[in-house]
């Protein structure tokens, strides 16, 4: 069971991180671009 | 109706992924065979379906409709790199969700099967398509070297794919795996199963798309940079 | 196109029978590799001999990208941007001309890493049709599919280090059907080099068409 939770665990962090980032961007991207308007 | 639907898929994405875990986790049974080490297959199939078919095939086609004349817009290029990049975040999840069930089942952390060495090798094609984006250039220009770049690495997968099946099962003296993690399944679990495929694929293609907005406004950004600066540079010019 | 790839062909080789690059640097650092692969792997007979196959390959891969980084080097100078132009080459045959030329120098590398490993690793051969298959086929797909790469790579300073992780991965066919095909061609060897050869063909053929389709495309865009 340990490794199913390791397994688990590692996918959602990895994917909630990379969400974050990606989110993260998105918001900077559309400042830039409502400040460069 | 389009814009709702894309802000919906957000939401929907995750939701469906969210019970697919608890479904995974807690309400489904464990396995005869494999006990509680089946629920991995809530998770890794799926990931590899998106990574090693979904991403792929979509930066295949974005790129092949980039360079055929008819069909070549911007659009596809961004579309394929954002494919790309968020399908080598899953192949990696793939590789290692893949490697955590191999450890308890095959008794090792890695093993040179034909599935997973092909993946491994597809991981490294795909950085090097992130690493080759980054070389600075007009954008057309490197739309173009990207699309060509995905499309050969493309044409080659399916002969490393024989490359390597035909490594492992000729190879002399090569131990016999059973690489078929998937056991026996119904009921319950056959429907977490599919939950799974449909969670995952939503969640990449919503990922794709908010990468995608990301590229085009960056893009965006760039030309209004630059047409910032050929303005200022006009004005030096022009008589005071 | 045809009269084109002549043309580049010779030049490209003109280029290096003048400099001696290959022959000065490309070929002492194959023969390198052999050596440092030998160190690495120790001095038991049984292991260099098991290994050989696959080292010579690898010994080839590692080289072939340095040699076409040249290879295509050669195109980025001024003057022959300005030649290639005024000439009005076709530049399918300008590929399957550096393509050539590249091939060529590739046979040579091989030639001489096969008398590295029959002299350093105890390598008998069996079936010389077999390796001449595979040295030749593997070094056509080899010479297309760089040619075609380095020119998706860039400018010169990105191209030195994104090259090799650019094209490598894409040679792992070459790799994998090469060292069996090798081996399957040495004294007590493996089985079924036809197979591995079959896929040595079709690398090549892809490689070589879709280099001749894109290497244009490519170059009228940079």
């Amino acid at each position: 069971m340990n490794y199913v939770i390791a397994g688990y665990t590692f996918t959602f962090v990895v994917l909630i991180s990379y969400g974050a980032s990606l989110a993260y961007r998105l918001r900077r991207a559309r400042r830039r671009a409502r400040g460069a308007k | 109706m389009k814009r709702t639907l894309r802000r919906l898929l957000g939401p929907v994405a995750v939701a469906l992924v969210a019970l697919d875990v608890i479904l995974g986790l807690f309400v489904t049974p464990p396995d005869i065979e494999q006990g509680d080490l089946v629920r991995l297959v809530y998770i890794h199939p799926a990931l590899a379906w998106v990574a090693l078919y979904v991403a792929f095939a979509m930066a295949g086609i974005c790129s092949l409709l980039y360079l055929w004349p008819r069909t070549r817009s911007m659009t596809y290029d961004r579309l394929a790199a954002s494919a790309v990049e968020i399908g080598v975040v899953f192949t990696i999840l793939t590789l290692v969700t893949g490697s955590i069930w191999g450890r308890p089942t095959w008794g090792v952390w890695w093993t040179w099967d034909a599935r997973l060495t092909s993946t491994a090798l597809l991981a490294v094609m795909f950085l090097g398509y992130l690493a080759l984006r980054r070389v600075p250039a007009d954008p057309h220009v490197r739309a173009r070297r990207c699309a060509v770049a995905a499309l050969i690495a493309a044409v080659d997968v399916p002969i490393v794919h024989f490359s390597v099946i035909w490594w492992q099962t000729l190879h002399q003296g090569a131990t016999v795996l059973n690489s078929n993690l998937t056991p026996t399944i119904h009921g319950l679990m056959a429907w977490t199963l599919l939950l799974s495929f449909v969670a995952f694929t939503l969640l990449f293609l919503w990922m794709v798309l908010v990468r995608y907005e990301i590229e085009t406004l960056d893009e965006g950004e760039e030309d209004a940079e630059l047409a910032d600066a050929l303005e200022a540079r006009r004005q030096e010019g022009a008589p005071a | 196109m045809w009269r084109d790839a002549g043309l580049v062909a010779g030049r490209d080789l003109r280029i290096e029978l003048r400099s001696r690059v290959a022959l000065w640097q490309i070929l002492p650092f194959a023969v390198l590799v052999l050596l440092l692969f030998a160190f690495a792997l120790g001095p038991s007979r049984q292991a260099l001999r098991q290994s050989a196959p696959g080292l010579f390959w690898l010994a080839v891969l590692f080289s072939s990208v340095l040699a076409a980084q040249r290879s295509i080097a050669i195109e980025g100078t001024p003057a022959t941007r300005e030649l290639t132009r005024l000439l009005g080459l076709d530049p399918a045959g300008i590929f399957l001309g550096k393509a050539l030329a590249l091939f060529v120098e590739l046979v040579v590398l091989e030639i001489v890493l096969l008398g590295g490993i029959v002299l350093l690793f105890h390598v008998s051969i069996a079936t010389w049709l077999l390796l001449l298959a595979t040295c030749l086929l593997a070094a056509i797909g080899l010479s297309s599919a760089s040619v075609l790469y380095g020119s998706l790579a860039g400018g010169a300073r990105t191209r030195a280090t994104l090259l090799p992780v650019l094209v490598l991965p894409v040679l792992a066919p070459v790799l994998i059907a090469g060292t069996r095909a090798l081996s399957a061609s040495f004294v007590g060897g493996g089985p079924d080099g036809l197979r591995w050869l079959s896929i040595l063909a079709v690398f090549a053929a892809v490689y070589t068409v879709l280099g001749i389709a894109l290497y244009g495309p490519l170059e009228e865009s940079s």
